[in-house]
């Protein structure tokens, strides 16, 4: 067997028996190093690995996911619902709509889905479920809305597309992010209202309206959250590290003095929690960079491009093959950890049929935020369902009505380019 | 929620790179937009620091079991042959683990042998460098003691 297929061979194998995608990647590309070079060029195990993460552009992972947690402390998102509900009142879906429309605003203020997910979860489920909206329906609702995360900028899997993509303006995929993601959210509301409707949830009129003013006061720290951060991207005000860093420091005000629900502790709780997420996703971006080193010496990624190309001259085909493998790897892995594996494939592929990276891109994450709730392995409706107390599999049909519709928003994006790419033309941004 | 165990050195070095990365960062902006000068030579720092957060923080989630992995073929087997799976995956990880260490030594020792100094801030780069296997070690060392608890039946992760 040749060292190219031993390597991807035993990166399969190793990744089916639950071994960490992180010592997988390393593991194989160790493989493919021995196998197909030579045993001395082990040596760069020392070097890449901590080349590939001693790069200052990464900095902006670890400080995102630490203001995503912070503003999920300061209680953000139950001023956010509050506000919500009064703005909309009891009507069929009403709720839905709340859900969807608090984890688009989470989604602006954090760089993934899960933790929004269960912030907004813990808040809406008990009001939903008094309205009668059945749970499985809401937690799989919540969690769809929440995968958005990764559509919404600041979105720590786009920072990390920025990165592996050479030439890609990061500015320019936060700002095509904005728009398919509020489609996408927009997208699970149509069944959403349709099914409140035919069966009734939440009837008008029985739950309470919260005051309008004072519930509006309550939430404008929480508004203004998002308004910082993308306002300050697009003035120029802030690069994205620096955008991370004032959305820390925001959110920590924020809980310490205005909503008061942290205090000094839990803070410096916060900062070891979000270490250890960064430490488990950067970890992956630094051993995957022993995978590339390799696969790009073997000529591995080139061959399984010149493959790809091969399959067929319509790049309409292969596009759609494409988002049909990434649907699944979204269903088994996260988006870091796809990126970081498939895109070393896929851009000769993109470049050979011409198509905008930063479009390409967004198409991906979208696949990838459907993946998030699609079981069986399904990050986001894992945190839901466990903060509901119900079973996965009782969710599996809401699961697909809404993987539906929120493919029907991927395919909008991938027949209309300018859904994506408007807003970071108007913007200036290079694409 | 079920007490997690923890890797307490672990978590104070990687907290602390944090929150010592947020401080430098947010002083940077301060700085910048009051004197509207910048202390470019911190970024070397910053990203030092980021090694010891990635790979102190990979060490507590390796002791938690938390590394994103497929757990899917692990829950289908029955008892025995699960055992021998989690035997598997600690060897994996200890292979991968011992080369990074391996390997990480021998780059800290070459700097420190040609005594290279580092780009910014003229300190000596095996500094920064001896901190890759001195982290990798402790991640072996917590991984032993993950699987240990796992053959032993604790640790369960369903998620």
């Amino acid at each position: 067997m040749s060292a190219d297929l031993l390597m991807i061979a035993s990166f399969l194998l190793l990744l089916l028996a639950g071994v960490p995608v992180a010592f997988s990647l390393g593991l194989a590309g160790a493989v493919g190093i021995v196998t197909g070079l030579s045993p001395a060029m082990l040596a760069t195990l020392g070097t890449n690995t901590y080349n590939s993460i001693a790069k200052y552009p990464l900095i902006a992972i670890p400080l995102f996911i630490l203001a995503g947690l912070v503003f999920e402390r300061a209680g953000v998102a139950a001023r956010l619902v509050r506000f919500a509900q009064a703005l909309i009142g009891a009507r069929h879906g009403g709720l839905a709509l709340v859900a969807v429309l608090v984890c688009l605003i989470m989604g602006g203020m954090s760089g993934s889905g899960p933790a929004d997910a269960a912030a907004v979860a813990m808040v809406m489920l008990p009001s939903m479920t008094r309205a009668g909206y059945p749970k499985p329906f809401s937690a799989t609702l919540i969690a769809a809305s929440a995968s958005t995360a990764i559509l919404i900028p600041p979105s720590v899997a786009l920072i990390l597309y920025s990165i592996v993509v050479p030439g890609v303006d990061l500015r320019a995929l936060f700002a095509a992010g904005l728009f398919p993601g509020v489609l996408a959210g927009l997208a699970l509301l149509v069944p959403a209202f349709w099914l409140s409707r035919r069966h009734g949830w939440e009837t008008p009129g029985e739950v309470e309206r919260p005051p309008l003013g004072e519930s509006f006061r309550q939430a404008i720290p929480a508004l203004f959250a998002p308004v910082l951060i993308l306002g300050g991207l697009r003035s120029g005000l802030f690069t994205p590290t620096e955008a991370a860093v004032a959305a820390v420091a925001y959110g920590v005000v924020v809980g310490l003095f205005l909503t008061r629900e942290l205090d000094w502790r839990g803070l410096w709780r916060l900062f070891g929690e979000a270490a250890t997420i960064s430490g488990v996703v950067l970890l992956i971006i630094a051993l995957a960079g022993i995978f590339a080193w390799a696969g790009t010496m073997l000529g591995t990624f080139r061959n399984l491009a010149e493959w790809l190309i091969a399959l067929s001259d319509n790049g309409a085909v292969l596009l759609a093959l494409i988002m049909l493998a990434v649907l699944l790897a979204g269903m088994l892995l996260d988006a870091i950890s796809i990126y970081l594996i498939l895109m070393p494939i896929l851009i000769p592929v993109m470049q050979h049929f011409e198509w905008n990276p930063v479009w390409f891109g967004i198409l991906l994450a979208m696949n990838i935020a459907i993946g998030q709730f699609t079981p069986p392995v399904a990050v986001n409706l894992m945190v839901t369902t466990e903060v509901a107390g119900i079973r996965l599999e009782q969710t599996l049909g809401w699961a697909l009505v809404f993987v539906i519709a929120m493919a029907a928003a991927l395919l909008l994006v991938a027949l209309f380019p300018e859904i994506a790419l408007w807003l970071p033309r108007v913007l200036g941004y290079n694409l | 929620m079920k007490p997690q165990p923890d890797a307490r050195l672990e978590r104070l070095l990687a907290s602390l790179g944090l929150m010592i990365i947020a401080l430098i960062s947010l002083a940077n902006v301060v700085v910048r937009y009051v004197t509207d000068a910048s202390f470019a030579f911190t970024e070397e720092f910053s990203v030092f620091l980021l090694v010891v957060v990635t790979f102190a923080g990979a060490a507590v989630a390796v002791r938690r079991n938390g590394h994103i992995r497929i757990t899917l073929v692990e829950r289908a087997l029955p008892h025995r042959l699960r055992r021998a799976l989690i035997l598997f995956q600690g060897l994996a990880g200890l292979v991968v683990l011992g080369l990074i260490v391996g390997y990480g030594t021998q780059l800290a020792w070459q700097e420190y042998h040609w005594q290279s100094l580092s780009p910014g801030l003229g300190v000596p780069l095996w500094w920064y460098l001896v901190w890759l296997p001195l982290l990798a070690l402790a991640m072996l060392v917590r991984l032993v003691q993950q699987i240990r608890d796992r053959l032993r039946g604790g640790l369960d992760d369903e998620c």
